[in-house]
């Protein structure tokens, strides 16, 4: 790579002349047998996804679980939830602890990312089904335990590939 | 007549015809626009916006600064970096103090990335809207390619949150410089099957030639930014006119056509693309090592937040970012996004909360091209310059 | 035992057979709805998909058409209180049965047609031209901003095509003296295929029809993106679906026309002598000329891959200034083929 940086600049472009009508034809076959070519061989990216699952990426910022021994009640996750979905309650009498509400969690992790004690994390599991509106409200109980997902489903992990963009590959759990 | 009725009732000229296109339109968007048509010849255009307004600005003075930022994201959310960026940056205006170089790579990176999921989506519309389905689906497939490199970096595929002042929220994942080469190989190969089927395609040529001419006077005047505005053949970049981020240190070009048409815009986006891809790949090669996070804020950092930091390479939110109390006054900070200038200005009362927020997004600014441009145009002409404008109205409406 | 007799005998009525069985209504029906899922099969390979696959994966999403049919079946027919009812209910129905129609004079074999007349080709062409008109009706009567843009566009089309269409049949049976389908794919096979005696006025056809059945890059009276629906904005249940397959039927009819004027007819399949007279004289043409007309199909819905729409101004400039001439040109090409053969 050319070491001199030229830094940004402006370039002056054209827009090409209007095609002439052998121009049109030769375009017109060319699109025609990029399509063929493609129906011939074609390079798919579709992802089927309830059947197919993607293993998230590390870090991936998934659902949230509650450490509940680690937790010091110090509320600060509760305060810092810009969408407050996260709330405190009593636990016990002078224990605190945070619920986490998911009809309205944004996933933004800044909950996570706020607490002291790193009492919160996330779960690579972002997809779950809740029967009614309820249910999205944690407690206590659920909020402390992982998420599972469906047993069926098959797990593939996203690979970026330089031929096909995006490779789906099977990860081996049977 | 009474006052009411003048208001309510409109002449209409005989031969007239008002079609209302949106907002429950499949060639709309969240927006309509009202046309008087003569015969298929747009006589009168107006753009009729604020469906989907959300009163950001106020909401943004009742919250912590750094809430605000998921909020903001929310106003172009294939964009979602970019526009937050200006906001953070205002606010280390503000506080007068810059993120170390190593975060301003990852910021570049990231908003780069940013950028080409914007402009895909943004070209993936405006094929739909010719009517051209497989250019559609493979912006919006190769979209995903970067949509998951971003993914990669900050955990999240849109909403990615991804700023603190002061710094990024995390470091560059493991293998990640490789991933990015090979989708950049790929998507290089993919703009020459663009180039065969949409740019040089006749059918759309047709349709975009000469479609939608905006003067390089009428850009002035009218205020419109971004890819817009170069394609009128301006020179305005605020990576150029501004620098912010690592831009400066970069080395490509922002394209200039000066024809100002459908096809210019056009062309002017994937030209854009192009560039796009060379500062990807000089950003990742020459990030320089250090620290991501202001040295300010990392002082402040308790053993667990620094373990954290080591080991996950996680910047956790320190208790001082988000109880930021700014000093009094006001600043303002300017970010070239996919679709042109955000401008952000902010008042800080000394608050944990800012007093003021206000933001300009670029769509808001594009949105009068639709009064001026489209009159003379068929009604068909509407989709082509719709989507060559590239207009995104949650982002218009705030 | 007599009445099963019986009814055999009346379904097996040649009229009867070739209206409602092949190739009429059913035959059509399995035809659009093979048609349609092959384009979505089609352009989803192309863009980077699968297409219909939910339904039944091992047959690549083949039940999906059923369901929607059923679906459309089913739902709620809407008529707007503002439409005109009589003309709206009507033309898509009748849209639909006459685009059908001149499939009563185009032979599928030397022996299996119903209706014999010296003039099948005119009477033909004269058929297909109708349908378009019930569109624009259909259009006019639903009171609908976006129909009536979509009806008025279909008019503006409607002149440019049919004359192409007229013309290059016109030049066809100029080539073969004769206005008759039988005497025309006899003569094909005396001699060669229309397709190679006047190649041009096969192309000429080709894009006419495409523009005719409203196929990308033509689908300008339906524009998605500019005015919703075209024609049948307003249509909903049944009577979307029945509006949706009329392009679709028109299509088949014009391919089988397309087939008898330059693809030989029944030519490698019919000759085949196996003396079973189903088999002879029904199923082995029909099927040659069927098969060839639903690959003709199949290579006019790829176009939807490939190509965004034109704006109806480009559209009918290249009709008539270009398309048309060429329309002219076969005619003359015809002639001169004409004057080889006599010299020769
Ligand atoms: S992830 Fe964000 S929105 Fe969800 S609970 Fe945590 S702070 Fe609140
Ligand atoms: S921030 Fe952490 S320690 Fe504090 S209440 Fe929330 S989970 Fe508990």
């Amino acid at each position: 790579m050319a070491e001199t940086s030229a830094g940004p600049r402006y370039s002056e472009r054209n827009v090409e002349e209007r095609m002439g009508l052998l121009d049109k034809a030769k375009m017109h076959a060319k699109a025609l047998s990029l399509g063929m070519l493609r129906l011939a061989r074609p390079q798919r990216i579709t992802l089927r996804y309830p059947l197919e699952r993607p293993v998230l990426s590390e870090g991936y910022r998934g659902m949230i679980v509650l450490n509940n021994d680690k937790c010091i009640g110090c509320s600060l996750c509760a305060r810092v939830c810009p969408a407050a979905a996260m709330k405190m309650f009593n636990a016990a009498p002078k224990k605190l602890r945070p619920v986490i509400n998911y009809e309205r969690c944004i996933f933004c992790g800044y909950c996570v990312d706020i607490c002291p004690v790193e009492a919160l994390y996330h779960v690579p599991v972002h997809d779950l089904v809740f029967e009614n509106r309820d249910d999205m409200v944690f407690d206590l109980e659920t909020f402390t335990k992982e998420p599972e997902e469906p047993e069926h489903v098959r797990k593939v992990r996203v690979v970026i590939d330089e031929e096909k963009g995006l490779r789906y590959v099977p990860v081996n759990s049977e | 007549m009474s006052q009411q009725s003048q208001i309510l009732t409109r002449r209409i000229d005989k031969d007239i015809l008002e079609v209302f296109i949106g907002p429950q339109h499949p060639g709309s968007g969240h927006m309509r626009i009202i046309l008087r048509v003569d015969g298929d010849i747009i006589v009168e255009a107006e753009p009729d916006i604020g469906f989907v307004h959300r009163t950001m600005e106020k909401l943004a003075e009742g919250r912590e600064w750094v809430k605000n930022q998921p909020l903001f994201e929310r106003m172009a959310i294939l964009d979602a970096a970019n526009c937050t960026l200006g906001y953070i940056m205002a606010i280390e205006k503000l506080l007068g103090i810059e993120p170390p170089p190593r975060a301003k790579y990852i910021r570049t990176i990231l908003a780069e990335l940013n950028r080409i999921a914007s402009h895909l989506y943004g070209m993936g519309i405006f094929a739909i809207l010719l009517g051209h389905s497989t250019m559609y689906m493979w912006f919006f497939g190769d979209r995903e390619v970067f949509v998951e490199l971003a993914e990669r970096l900050t955990g999240q595929r849109l909403t990615h949150s991804f700023f603190w002042p002061g710094g990024v929220r995390r470091d560059l994942p493991s293998g990640f410089k490789d991933e990015l080469e090979k989708g950049i190989k790929y998507f290089e190969k993919r703009l020459k099957e663009y180039e065969v089927m949409f740019l040089k395609n006749p059918v759309i040529r047709s349709r975009l030639e000469g479609v939608g001419y905006i003067s390089r006077q009428k850009a002035a005047e009218l205020g419109i930014v971004g890819p817009n505005i170069r394609a009128s053949g301006i020179r305005h970049d605020v990576r150029i006119e501004e620098p912010y981020a690592a831009y400066p240190e970069l080395d490509f070009e922002v394209p200039i056509y000066k024809e100002g048409d459908a096809l210019a815009r056009t062309l002017q986006r994937v030209d854009e693309l192009r560039e796009s891809l060379k500062i990807l790949k000089q950003a990742v090669n020459r990030i320089p090592e250090g620290p991501i996070l202001h040295e300010k804020y990392l002082k402040m950092f308790t053993k667990v937040l620094k373990d954290v930091l080591e080991t996950e390479k996680r910047v956790k939110l320190a208790p001082a970012l988000f109880n930021l109390r700014p000093p009094k006054g006001e600043a303002y900070a300017r970010v070239e996004a996919g679709r042109g200038e955000y401008f952000y200005y902010v008042v800080s009362d000394g608050q944990n909360k800012p007093y003021r927020v206000r933001v300009v997004s670029p769509s808001f600014r594009n949105s009068i091209v639709f009064k001026y441009v489209l009159p003379g145009h068929r009604v068909a002409d509407l989709p082509a310059i719709y989507g060559s404008i590239d207009y995104f109205p949650p982002e218009a409406d705030r | 035992m007599a009445i099963v007799e019986r009814l055999i005998d009346l379904i097996l009525w040649p009229p009867l057979f070739y209206y409602i069985i092949f190739p009429g209504l059913i035959f059509v029906m399995i035809f659009e709805m093979f048609l349609i899922w092959s384009e979505r099969k089609i352009a989803g390979r192309v863009q980077m998909r699968y297409g219909p696959l939910e339904i039944a994966p091992r047959l690549a999403g083949a039940p999906q058409l059923m369901a929607d049919l059923i679906r459309y079946a089913l739902q709620e027919v809407i008529i707007p209180r503002t439409v005109d009812k009589l003309p709206f209910v009507i033309a898509p129905i009748a849209a639909f049965v006459i685009a059908l129609m001149p499939l009563l004079v185009t032979p599928f074999s030397p022996t299996f047609l119903p209706v014999t007349t010296e003039g099948s080709i005119l009477i033909a062409a004269a058929l297909t031209t109708i349908p378009p008109l019930l569109l624009i009706l259909a259009g006019w009567a639903s009171n609908n901003k976006f129909s009536l843009v979509g009806s008025a566009r279909e008019s503006f089309l409607i002149a440019t095509y049919e004359i192409i269409i007229l013309l290059v049949i016109a030049s066809m049976s100029f080539l073969y003296g004769t206005l008759d389908f039988l005497k025309a794919v006899e003569a094909q096979q005396a001699l060669l295929w229309g397709i190679i005696l006047n190649p041009i006025a096969a192309i000429t056809y080709f894009v006419a029809v495409m523009m005719g059945t409203s196929r990308f890059p033509f689908e300008i009276a339906e524009a998605e993106s500019e005015i919703v629906m075209g024609a049948f904005t307003e249509y909903s249940g049944i009577m979307f679906g029945l509006a949706m397959g009329i392009s679709y039927a028109r299509m088949f009819v014009y391919n089988i026309i397309f087939v008898l004027l330059f693809l030989g007819g029944w030519s490698p399949l019919g000759g085949i002598v196996t003396g079973n007279y189903i088999l002879d004289s029904i199923i082995l043409p029909g099927a040659s000329v069927a098969i060839k007309a639903v690959i003709i199909s199949l290579l006019m819905v790829f176009t939807r891959a490939v190509y965004g729409r034109y704006r109806i101004d480009h559209a009918l400039k290249g009709g008539w200034g270009f398309w048309f001439i060429m329309a002219l040109v076969s005619i003359g090409l015809s002639a001169a083929v004409v004057y080889l053969m006599e010299v020769f």
